[in-house]
């Protein structure tokens, strides 16, 4: 669990020099003006807080990240122990004037939007959660969605794992292990299916979903059959149920995608991951909030252009040859001529 | 109290005092509790090769004034003088090692050990410095306990030997230390009667050797057994050194409470009436499933005293049991004023007319920390006029304590003082107001006066006759041959779970002892 | 005995029995009073200022921090103010300012907030203890109200407002007594250890609610079936509330039912002939049989009374402010835990109790990491200062019979000193 701490920060650079985006030149663009009343960011925890070497640790090294890249930025970081604290942390950032309040996930969307509805000069933004739906169904003008184009990096991840499984031949089937049906989980892998389609044109994607983001024995089953039904590349995108998924590739022999975070400390077995980047969200969603760029009512989305979302570490035995074929196609995606479809086929 | 089965025990001689210095002398010990003065400048010397018995009643500084010889305590004033020169206990530690022993009313032995561990604990003979020498420890218990003729295995579990014997084992583990002062609190409190005349044999055995023993006691026929003098303390003070040549249970008496006693309650001769509580036939199992009560049969009318005599475990306690609810019995029958409440709860016993003064008033006969007012309630507690539709009225449960109080001269304590702050005495004497308040029809007594003094027992005898004289089925059980032979009107042996004699009071205590233990079986089956 | 001296009392006099385990804890808890508890928080809050003290931080103004953080400094606005008069435009002078500071009035009813459910999470521990019976189980029995206060509430619409919470709030009680009631009939009929069954009974609520709330559970929500969370509770079925913005997790009357709470609960002990059975059950449950009181059957009221007291906690909090329950919602919370804390501190009683949920409300609440300025405290150490105080309190508060004894054997050591003047040869020897 040690190395997930670290790989969150590590990759916040390392990315930065495989993908190509210059998260750090956007950064340093931004100009250095001084204000005579400090620019005040807060976050909110879900009760997974901030220690959970996971979702809510990564968004407050984005919020840290921007307190040291955004000058004169005043942070403050709540962690929620209990449901009970959703509302007060809430509240207690908003009486205090801060700008832009951050909720760390769907868990506080209530909450978010009571106070919101309460404090409406103020600035809001949920991470991982569309404006648009319940319970701020787009009427919320201070609340601003921070979700994720999920399907842009598995777009290129899909077209890795067909241009991987086409060098090695034999059965040209690869498979993607998702948790629950849902848009989320769609849109990772409806780009799953687009980008293998393109660089193996025929190649067979098998779909399963494990009914559960917990219980790695139930995504371990599904992997298998898929495995069984001679799949070649593995995805996990089922949370931590997902590690039954990238253990059954493991024991096959057989390469695994991570996501969600860099997940290539699992083993030389990973491919690469689907890298969800909450922590450059949340730094995106503060640095707009300040530039004026707030977009109250709906979502600021993240993808491959704004490096919201990216690839993890690629193994060193994929061929430079491919490295250059996702450069390639990630260009054109961040230059908008493919657009990789967000509905599983 | 009847005289003691002293005849076949009679010590040859009473040992002379070998010198002139005691080999122990407390002066002036003083010893203040919170609200309590324990011990008032209290006297005491204790001469070579003598018994002295240390008497009193319940909560008249005994145990006090040996705790602080023992160094459990200090003194707040006073001084403590051992061959005439003065010493001074921090520990326990330190007693030993100036040759005092004590045997406490609970044994300070661990269960799971031999005995000859027990005795060694603490001053182990060593092999090569750190492994206990088993064999040897074991070789000198046996050499010890053959010098005295104990009768004790020295491999034996402490958990699998009688409490007679355990207290042996406490006495040996003395012995083994080189005590040469024994002091011995309520040693025959544990003990059945059998085995406190080994104890006393043993302790004849012990001065005849010159050692000293003090014999704390508030039984007044067992110290004029075996002392040779007697101190007797009252409230704290020390009230007379007396020898025990010319020594008598009344003067006894009156110098502990401080006023006549009387020991023979009168009683005058009632016609019984109807059978208040019929028993036929009863089998009665105990907790590890051993039948202990096989077939008893018997009935107790109204106005008469009957009285089961036994040792102690023949049966007794599921007896009793099986015939308050307390218990179901596996076959047999309980009538009660005519209705068969056999396999009843508890509950039903007391509804039917059942008063039951229990053996063990601590672990039974009251909440300690409920206070007297909500003790005396305990059966009655949901009825008019405690209660009304499940809500108590305090006022009126205060009102009738102070009343019950009154009548059975409880004293130490109002209704709302916690019965753990009482005497034993006056404990007992709540549990019998609230049984015999409750106008049973039936009331059961057993053991009324174990562990009580001489003032607490007369008022209890005298109860229970009065009771018997207005009309009630008593059904007295008790180890105490005396109160037994005092109080009934008809007397049953129980032995082994089945009655083997009925007698008439005028029995002699020889014949009903052999019944006891035995004798009488064939004569009844 | 004819004799008119006042008897000494004799308790005094030690070696006469040897005390029960019960008996001495209820030595100590008389003697103890309320001396020992305080003393236990005390030494608690000092240990913690140590800790506090080695991450280089300064403890007086973390307590500073802390207190204000309860908004329990709301007390403290003395001076010269002035207040509008009720229906009128005056405004006179008054020696108390009662809206000075909106945020510590708002700490102090998210203070009360706790309170009110750590009250009631605490009797269902104190009324088992009552009865001889140690309930771990209000956890579970918590859950259990909150699932069926979340289930009535959120559906069942359409009905009478009163109606509707006085259902929710009934349903959630008894739910708590069933699942509390199973433990007692365990320990009534086969004599299964109390302690071992509601542990049991704590994980079979928090997967029963983890199953119904969880994604395509009975109880989850029909609108983002993505999130593990329930329906939110209807209008009818929530909780009036009285002190601060509605919108904003006020105070909800639960508070006054809470108190109410403590009231019964010393009613029932001291004023029924339910609460006399308890009690002697629990001091004595031998002396309880001899007395004719059906102990077995006392174990299951007992547990079904506790109960009822840690599911309307649950209630209270669903239909108070929370208004909805997720599965992280259940697996993060520990609110019947710290309920055992406050039994403990306040001695079984219901003042006792009263205070404890006072105090650990506000510790609780105090040491979230609003009140703990994130520039001095990073947000973690925060988060973990303060289990870590509440961590402490617990351990002394477990301790505390050790505090005692602690206490009392300086009293001796002081005696000892007395005597031990003159030097003890013999002493000295071993």
């Amino acid at each position: 669990m040690k190395k997930v701490r670290f790989a969150a920060p590590l990759a916040a650079l390392a990315t930065v020099a495989v993908v190509a985006v210059a998260l750090a030149g956007t950064g340093a663009a931004a100009p250095a003006k001084k204000q005579a009343t400090p620019f005040k960011a807060g976050l909110v925890s879900d009760v997974g807080r901030f220690n959970d070497k996971g979702f809510n640790q990564n968004q407050l090294v984005g919020l840290k990240y921007a307190q040291a890249h955004i000058p004169g930025l005043q942070i403050s970081a709540l962690e929620s122990h209990s449901a009970g604290e959703y509302l007060p942390n809430f509240a207690s950032l908003a009486r205090k004037g801060f700008n832009i309040i951050i909720g760390a996930g769907f868990l506080l969307a209530n909450q978010e939007a009571t106070v919101a509805k309460q404090f409406p000069n103020t600035k809001f933004a949920i991470t991982d959660y569309t404006a648009f739906i319940p319970p701020f169904s787009g009427k919320l003008k201070n609340v601003e969605g921070l979700t994720y184009a999920t399907q842009e990096n598995s777009y290129l991840v899909g077209c890795l794992a067909g241009l991987m499984v086409k060098q090695k031949g034999g059965s040209q089937t690869i498979g993607v292990v998702g948790g629950v049906k849902i848009p989320p989980v769609d849109t990772f892998l409806a780009g799953y299916q687009a980008g293998a389609a393109k660089c193996d044109p025929g190649i067979k994607v098998l779909v399963g979903y494990s009914q559960d983001f917990i219980d790695q024995a139930k995504c371990k089953t599904v992997a298998q059959n898929q495995i069984d039904q001679g799949s070649q590349v593995e995805f996990n995108v089922a949370g931590p149920c997902g590690l039954g998924t990238l253990d059954a590739a493991k024991q096959a022999g057989i390469w695994g995608i991570g996501v969600d975070v860099d997940q290539s400390y699992l083993g030389s077995h990973i491919l690469t991951s689907a890298v969800k980047r909450v922590d450059t969200g949340v730094y995106l969603a503060i640095k707009g909030a300040q530039n004026g760029q707030f977009k109250g009512g709906a979502d600021l989305v993240f993808n491959l252009k704004n490096a919201g979302v990216g690839l993890g570490k690629i193994s060193p035995n994929v061929p430079a040859s491919f490295l250059k074929k996702i450069a390639g196609l990630r260009a054109q995606i961040v230059a908008g001529k493919i657009k990789p479809p967000t509905k599983v086929k | 109290m009847a005289r003691p089965p002293r005849s076949a025990l009679e010590s040859p001689a009473t040992v002379a005092a070998a010198s002139d210095t005691p080999v122990l002398e407390l002066r002036g010990i003083t010893k203040r509790f919170p609200g309590v003065l324990a011990n008032d400048h209290v006297d005491l010397d204790l001469r070579r090769g003598e018994v002295h018995a240390l008497l009193g009643e319940n909560g008249a500084g005994k145990s006090t004034l040996m705790n602080i010889l023992y160094g459990l305590y200090r003194p707040d004033e006073g001084e403590i003088l051992l061959n005439g020169k003065p010493a001074e206990f921090t520990s326990p530690h330190g007693a030993i090692a100036a040759g005092i022993g004590m045997v406490h009313q609970h044994f300070m032995l661990i269960p799971v050990m031999t005995v000859a561990e027990n005795i060694v604990l603490a001053s182990e003979p060593r092999r090569n410095g750190v492994l206990l020498d088993t064999a040897a420890a074991e070789r000198r218990v046996r050499e010890l306990a053959e010098q005295f003729s104990f009768h004790i295995d020295p491999h034996a579990r402490v958990q699998d030997i009688t409490v007679g014997q355990q207290q042996r084992v406490e006495i040996l583990k003395a012995l083994y230390r080189r005590a040469d002062i024994l002091i011995l609190d309520e040693p025959t409190a544990v003990l059945t009667p059998q085995e406190a005349v080994e104890l006393f044999e043993i302790l004849r055995r012990l001065v005849a050797d010159g050692m000293s023993v003090i014999f704390i006691s508030h039984k007044l026929n067992e110290v004029l057994d075996i002392a040779d003098r007697i101190t007797v303390l009252r409230r704290g003070r020390k009230i007379d050194t007396i020898p025990r040549e010319g020594a008598t249970e009344a003067g006894l008496a009156r110098m502990m409470v401080g006023r006549e006693v009387l020991f023979r309650v009168d009683k005058q001769a009632t016609t019984p009436g109807g059978r208040l509580l019929q028993v036929d036939d009863l089998h009665v199992r105990d907790e590890r499933g051993l039948e202990t009560v096989r077939g008893v049969s018997f009935d107790v009318r109204a106005g008469e005293i009957v009285a089961i005599a036994g040792v102690d475990g023949n049966g007794q306690t599921q007896l009793i049991d099986a015939i308050t609810g307390l218990q179901k019995p596996d076959s047999g029958h309980v009538v009660v004023a005519g209705e068969d409440l056999t396999g009843g709860s508890a509950h039903s016993f007391l509804e039917h007319g059942v008063g039951h003064i229990p053996e063990d008033r601590h672990r039974r006969g009251l909440v300690l920390e409920f206070t007297l007012a909500e003790n005396l309630v305990l059966h009655d507690y949901a009825k008019e006029p405690y209660a009304t539709r499940g809500f108590l009225h305090p006022k009126r449960i205060v009102e009738a304590a102070r009343g019950l109080l009154k009548e059975f001269d409880v004293r130490g304590g109002t209704p709302e003082t916690r019965a753990s702050a009482l005497s034993g005495g006056n404990q007992q004497k709540v549990v019998v107001a609230r049984e015999v308040a409750r106008d049973p029809k039936v009331l059961i007594a057993a053991q009324p006066t174990r562990g009580l003094d001489v003032g607490a027992i007369e008022f209890v005898h005298r109860r229970l006759v009065e009771e018997r004289n207005e009309g009630r089925a008593v059904l007295l059980v008790s180890l105490e041959l005396d109160e037994v032979l005092s109080l009934a009107d008809r007397i049953l042996v129980i032995y082994e779970g089945q009655i083997v004699g009925q007698y008439d009071p005028s029995v002699s205590e020889e014949e009903l002892g052999i019944a006891m233990t035995g004798g009488a079986r064939e004569a009844v089956a | 005995m004819s004799s008119t001296e006042p008897e000494q009392p004799q308790g005094g006099e030690p070696g006469g029995y040897a005390p029960s385990v019960a008996e001495r804890l209820a030595f100590y808890q008389r003697a103890g009073g309320i001396i020992t508890p305080i003393i236990t928080a005390v030494i608690a809050f000092f240990m913690g200022g140590l800790v506090v003290l080695a991450t280089g931080h300064n403890p007086f103004k973390t307590y500073r921090a802390i207190f204000d953080g309860t908004g329990l400094n709301w007390f403290f606005h003395f001076g010269h103010h002035h207040i509008t008069l009720p229906f009128t435009h005056t405004r006179v002078f008054f020696w108390w300012d009662t809206n000075a500071n909106a945020n510590a009035s708002y700490n102090l009813s998210q203070t009360l907030l706790l309170t009110t459910t750590l009250i009631l999470t605490g009797l269902a521990v104190a009324f088992a203890f009552r009865c001889g019976l140690f309930n771990i189980g209000g956890q579970g029995q918590y859950i259990t109200g909150a699932i069926v206060a979340v289930w009535v509430g959120s559906s069942w619409a359409g009905m009478a407002k009163g109606l509707h919470v006085f259902l929710a709030i009934l349903l959630a009680c008894l739910a708590g007594a069933a699942i509390a009631a199973v433990a007692g009939f365990l320990k009534a009929a086969v004599g299964a250890h109390e302690v071992i069954t509601t542990i049991m009974l704590n994980w079979i609520a928090y997967w029963v609610g983890s199953y119904a709330l969880g994604r395509g559970g009975p109880l989850q929500n029909k609108v983002d079936i993505s999130v593990p969370v329930s329906s939110d509770v209807v209008k009818s079925g929530k909780l009036p509330t009285f002190w601060g913005n509605p919108e904003l997790q006020a105070l909800h009357v639960g508070f006054f039912i809470a108190l109410g709470a403590l009231v019964v609960f010393w009613l029932m002990l001291n004023r029924t002939t339910l609460g006399y059975q308890v009690r002697a059950v629990g001091f004595n449950p031998e002396a309880a049989r001899y007395g004719g009181i059906n102990v077995a059957r006392n174990y299951v009221y007992a547990m079904a009374i506790s109960g009822v007291f840690a599911g309307l906690g649950g209630a209270m909090d669903i239909l108070g402010w929370q208004y909805r329950l997720g599965v992280l919602d259940i697996q993060v919370s520990n609110i019947g835990f710290i309920g055992i804390a406050v039994a403990l501190l306040g001695r079984n009683t219901a003042v006792g109790v009263g205070l404890a949920a006072l105090l650990f409300g506000a510790l609780v609440n105090g040491t979230s990491t609003r009140g703990l300025d994130p520039s001095v405290f990073p947000p973690t150490l925060a988060g973990n200062l303060t289990l870590m105080i509440q961590a402490l309190v617990l351990l002394f508060v477990g301790a505390d019979v050790l505090v005692l004894a602690i206490w009392s054997s300086r009293k001796k050591i002081g005696l000892g000193r007395r005597a031990a003047s003159p030097p003890s040869p013999e002493g000295a020897a071993t």
